[in-house]
């Protein structure tokens, strides 16, 4: 099934930063994806789907149209320029309809999860946590709790650590590898019905939720509201807990700079908790207008400093920021229906994509006139979807919505009132982009080209204009991609149930060089650890093959689960 | 002194008192083949006739005392020792009742029992070490007690026959010992080189520890199970064959097992155990799927390194221990058998392996040069067509004919495989199924075919490949080829008979057997009558 999530709301660009580190990045897809959307209608895409292949376009921001909306106390949006009472659709009425949403396809996929030296996999049937050292290979098994499902990463440690989530036994387990080898843990008891767990940069505090985007929706009750949070101060010794309650079906959640809140993005709005010696709610603020008409189609971003949350909707040509100390909320209305948006490392800037182009926003806007704000383009593209390098300094424009074969590849820096920008051909309609954490590439994958005989395909772009994209075709689907921490290779995994191919590819960015090793079993995911790629299958007793980085060698260890049942 | 007890003795000896022998019926166990002796059991008088041949023609017969009850007796391997298992009498009774024991019986210079072990209770399985250092008692189906345990072994130290055995529990969740067998001394990350026996239940692996250098209460508790994985229909995994490899410059000891059932193999490389431990090596298990059903695996040295050779299909999948990488070589036809010919072509010295492979479904042989096993675009392999399916492959003993193999066909045919010359010479039979037999150590440099109780058999000289008819005028029970006792290079073949109680032999001079030139022996069971 494509894991479209029309209702996310997660600070997706923080969240990528923070959970991946810019290191991995996994996209799943369906084999029936170049089905999926077919027959929407973007009044953008011009007719026949031609576009110039490679045209390019540098130039200055360019003005936008449309007003500024402020925030009246009370809470409804206005509209900014004319004070009249304005509906959530201000600026829209008598204009095409919105384009059809994208999918989200690129979020992040937990375990298994990479520390210094280690990978993590969790085996929720034996209830084993794997150890396998990226050193030697050796593989060292912990206990933990009924159904391990969900592994991440300690950071902060001099060890190699680990927090486990018992999804059968209400607890998580903390596991420490000592530098003896030998591994010490110790079991939290969570709240019921736990299957996310988020850890904080320093490794300070570790949140453990209910993830309403990770349940079936059509199986939840309506009071269902997973609403409660188990709270770990892990600078404790031991750890303590806390459980608390944040607002109804929370969806994502981040942490501010100083990790002194969290941010819980709910149903109805966001609520945000005081970390502190105690921890405890601290308050619900409300992010949009209409919070029970309006959270279907949401996009939530938290600054890192926690001040703002920068608001989009679908189908709306306004950006709401919120103001979380205060409760304010700005709209920012764009020219053209915003139809994604992320964030800048920083904070300082969201990224939206309006009417196809890259308006920057800064962050709080103030007064400022949105037809003032820095707009980038690339002729030939009208991108919905946008993904950032983390220096912001490479978005990557593309659709899925609709089949498209282009990517808008642009660069700028700083507040982008100058760039770079130019559209390539990659033959494939386009799933998802990736931009390596250096800035110099980024990776499409992509469904089957009309007239293809592959199942699927991937390109490198460059950020150099001046260099042809690398398509490669695909026997099967690819399902899972992660870059090396210099932006140096990338591993891209394909997978083909039905016909039963299996495969990864090691891509050498800076030749656009790729080479594919055949794999015996289907992929889950893929990462990075030291200087290997690994790629994490599906198989009852554990498979996961590494991939030395250097010279793509290969070493699959499977069955590192029986080791656990070995008696020696 | 008294002469009441001479006067009874002389008086019983004056009523006719005769061998037990000939009061009894006598029937034999088969007979084992050793050295320079041929044993046949007679388990109604608890008792081995031993023959040996002083000299041509020549037949000595001893009589050996054994425990009661026996259930088995085999060879070592090199034909210089005898053992036999028996249960004793059981329930024991009296204090008297024999106890379950392995008579351990030499034949140089003279028959003779060198050990009796006794043990409690009565085990009906043996199994002797290749290399004559082990023997394993174990526990089978036929071994009944209101209470058993069907893991429990005994372990004898062959090489110190003043040794106890050890008796130990095989470590096992589920399941009992169904077959075992030993390694080679193996290089451990920690500690001197040792052998493992390796100890296959119906879903798990045990190795014990054969070091010398641990005592037997470590050996009996520090055993390493290693259970199956599931195969892909879900069932738990049996083991099906073992094969084990030392370590090389790049690579630890390994054991390797075949699945039932299976496209996988299990790699169990003895790798370093973790800081701090005293165990000599640690075991990290490493499934490789190999693309099919494996008909037979073994560890080979190719051109790419040391790998593990898996026959599926009409390939051979070369499987890289270190990292689980499959190489899929393409042989063209359904080979089921291998066995490696390194050192009978002499070819050892380029560091990779000779194999010879063979099927039990297509009348092809093939010699595998495994240096150009990865290379090549014939990968090495070079076939030849014989003229039947190879039910199996056997080496004929001594240095010289090691370069000669006997391919043993499904149809009763054999043929004898120069893998220098890469000729096989067929041995046509009538059709009916022959048996071979070699001398244990070659030295008659003759193979000998026969079908039991038939009264003709073969001599073939392994030099011209020349058959020899020869005849005997009893049905045959069985042929040895053994050496002579008085320590000179004759030999003698025995040809037994054994028609309802009459056991008799006739004798060959091995070296030139000649049915014109035989001596028939009958009677064996009471002492023996010698006929020229």
């Amino acid at each position: 099934m494509i894991e479209t999530q029309p209702n996310e709301g997660a600070p997706r660009a923080l969240e990528r930063l923070r959970v991946l580190a810019g290191v991995a990045v996994l996209a799943f897809f369906a084999t029936n994806l170049a089905a999926c959307g077919a027959g929407d209608d973007d009044s953008a895409v011009p007719a026949g789907g031609e576009k110039s292949a490679s045209g390019g376009a540098s130039g200055t921001g360019q003005t936008g149209v449309g007003g500024t909306t402020a925030l009246a106390s009370g809470g409804s949006f206005e509209n900014g320029t004319g004070g009249s009472s304005g509906s959530s659709t201000a600026g829209s009425t008598g204009a095409a309809p919105p384009p059809p949403p994208e999918k989200e396809l690129e979020s992040a996929y937990e375990t298994p999860v990479a520390t210094d030296h280690y990978v993590w996999t969790a085996n929720p049937t034996t209830g084993n946590v794997a150890l396998i050292s990226a050193d030697d290979f050796s593989v060292r098994l912990a206990q933990a709790g009924d159904a391990p499902t969900t592994v991440a990463a300690l950071p902060g440690h001099d060890e190699d650590d680990a927090i486990v989530l018992n999804a059968g036994s209400n607890d998580a387990t903390i596991l420490k590898l000592g530098s003896d080898g030998v591994i010490n843990s110790q079991t939290l008891t969570t709240h019921s019905g736990a299957n996310a767990v988020v850890v904080s940069p320093s490794g300070k505090w570790a949140l453990i939720w209910s993830n309403a985007a990770l349940e079936d929706a059509s199986t939840l009750d309506p009071t269902d509201g997973l609403q409660d949070v188990t709270v770990v101060k892990l600078d404790d010794q031991p750890p303590t807990t806390t459980i608390l309650t944040v607002g109804y079906r929370p969806s994502a959640v981040s942490f501010d700079d100083k990790e002194e809140h969290a941010f819980f993005v709910t149903a109805p709005g966001l609520t945000v908790v005081d970390l502190g010696d105690a921890p405890q709610p601290d308050r619900d603020v409300q992010l949009t207008d209409d919070p029970v008409a309006d959270q279907t189609a949401r996009d939530v971003s938290v600054t890192p400093d926690g001040a703002y949350a920068v608001v989009r909707l679908d189908g709306q040509k306004t950006l709401g920021i919120v103001d979380l100390g205060s409760g304010v909320r700005q709209a920012v209305t764009l020219p053209d229906y915003v139809t994604d948006m992320d964030l800048s490392a920083d904070g300082k800037q969201a990224f939206a994509v309006a009417g196809g182009a890259l308006v920057v926003v800064p962050v709080p806007p103030g007064d400022a006139d949105p037809s003032t704000f820095a707009t980038a383009s690339a002729a030939g593209e009208v991108g919905r979807s946008v993904t950032l390098s983390p220096d912001a300094s490479l978005a990557l424009l593309y659709s899925n919505a609709t089949p498209d074969q282009y990517v808008g590849i642009l660069t700028g820096g700083g507040d982008w009132t100058t760039y770079e920008g130019h559209a390539v051909d990659l033959k494939a309609p386009v799933q998802a982009v990736f931009a390596a954490p250096d800035a110099q590439h980024g990776i499409a994958l992509q469904t089957t080209a009309t007239g293809s005989s592959k199942e699927g395909a991937f390109s490198v772009v460059s950020a150099q204009v001046d260099r042809a994209p690398k398509i490669v075709g695909t026997d099967a689907p690819p399902n899972a991609l992660a870059f090396s921490p210099d932006g140096a290779q990338a591993v891209i995994t394909t997978r083909d149930l039905t016909k039963q191919l299996y495969g990864v590819y090691l891509v050498e960015l800076a030749s656009l060089e790729q080479t594919f090793i055949s794999l015996s079993s289907p992929p889950l995911s893929a990462g990075i650890v030291g200087h290997y790629g690994f790629v994490a299958q599906a198989h009852p007793e554990g498979r996961i093959t590494f991939i030395d980085l250097a010279d793509a060698s290969e070493r699959t260890l499977t069955g590192f689960e029986l080791a656990a049942k070995v008696t020696q | 002194m008294t002469k009441k007890p001479l006067i009874c003795a002389c008086l019983l000896l004056g009523c006719g008192g005769r061998p037990s022998s000939w009061d009894t019926t006598f029937t034999p166990t088969d007979p084992v083949g050793l050295d320079n002796a041929v044993a046949v059991l007679d388990p109604t008088l608890d008792r081995a006739l031993v023959l040996t041949s002083p000299g041509p023609l020549e037949l000595k017969e001893d009589s050996v005392p054994i425990g009661q009850n026996v259930v088995k007796a085999q060879a070592s391997p090199d034909g210089k020792r005898l053992f036999v298992l028996s249960r004793g009498v059981s329930p024991r009774r009296n204090p008297g009742d024999e106890r379950p024991r392995l008579t351990l019986i030499e034949t140089d210079p003279t028959p003779t029992v060198v050990r009796t072990y006794e043990f409690d209770d009565p085990l009906s399985g043996l199994v002797i070490d290749p290399q004559g250092e082990w023997a394993v008692l174990y526990v089978t189906s036929t071994d009944s007690r209101p209470v058993s345990n069907p893991n429990e072994i005994l372990l004898v130290n062959l090489t110190d026959l003043s040794s106890d055995p050890i008796a130990m529990t095989v470590q096992s969740s589920s399941g009992s010992p169904q077959s075992f067998s030993f390694t080679s001394e193996l290089t451990v990350p920690n500690g001197y080189p040792r052998r493992l026996l390796v100890i296959e239940t119906q879903n798990e692996v045990t190795l014990v520890d054969l070091s010398s250098s641990i005592t037997d209460d470590v050996r009996a508790s520090r055993q390493v199970t290693i259970p199956m994985p599931e195969n892909q229909q879900g069932a738990t995994g049996a083991p099906a064959e073992v094969v084990s490899h030392d370590a090389d410059d790049t690579l630890p000891a390994e054991l390797a097992v075949r699945l039932q059932n299976d496209t996988n193999v299990l790699l169990l490389p003895l790798a370093k155990p973790p800081d701090g431990s005293d165990l000599p090596f640690y075991i990290e298990p490493n499934l490789v799927d190999v693309g099919g059903e494996p008909t037979t695996i073994d560890f080979v040295n190719t051109d790419a390194g040391t790998r593990l050779a898996a026959l599926v299909g009409t390939n051979a999948a070369l499987v890289d221990p270190a990292t689980s990488n499959v190489l899929d070589v393409t042989l063209s036809k359904p080979f089921t058998g291998i066995a490696l010919v390194t050192t009978a072509i002499g070819s050892a010295t380029q560091g990779t392996d000779m194999a010879l492979l063979w099927s039990n479904t297509t009348p092809t042989i093939g010699l595998w040069d495994l240096g150009a096993a990865t290379t090549a675009a014939t990968h090495g392999l070079d076939t030849l067509e014989v003229g039947a399916s190879i039910r199996d492959v056997l080496d004929v003993p001594g240095d010289a004919f090691a370069t000669s193999k006997i391919l043993e066909g499904l149809s009763g045919d054999f043929y004898v495989l120069d893998l220098v010359a890469r000729r096989s010479s067929p041995m046509l039979t009538n059709g009916r199924t022959f048996q071979l037999t070699f001398a244990p150590d070659g030295q008659s440099r003759r193979l000998w075919a026969f079908t039991p109780s038939g009264a003709d058999f073969s001599s073939i000289d392994l030099g011209d490949l020349n058959p020899n008819e020869l005849h005997t005028d009893r049905p045959i029970w069985d042929v040895f080829d053994i050496a002579q006792s008085d320590g000179g290079v004759g030999r003698t073949a025995v040809v037994l008979h054994q028609v309802d109680t009459d056991f008799g032999a006739t004798l060959f001079d091995a070296l030139a057997p000649d049915t014109a030139n035989t001596r028939f022996y009958s009677a064996l069971a009471l002492g023996g009558l010698k006929h020229d």
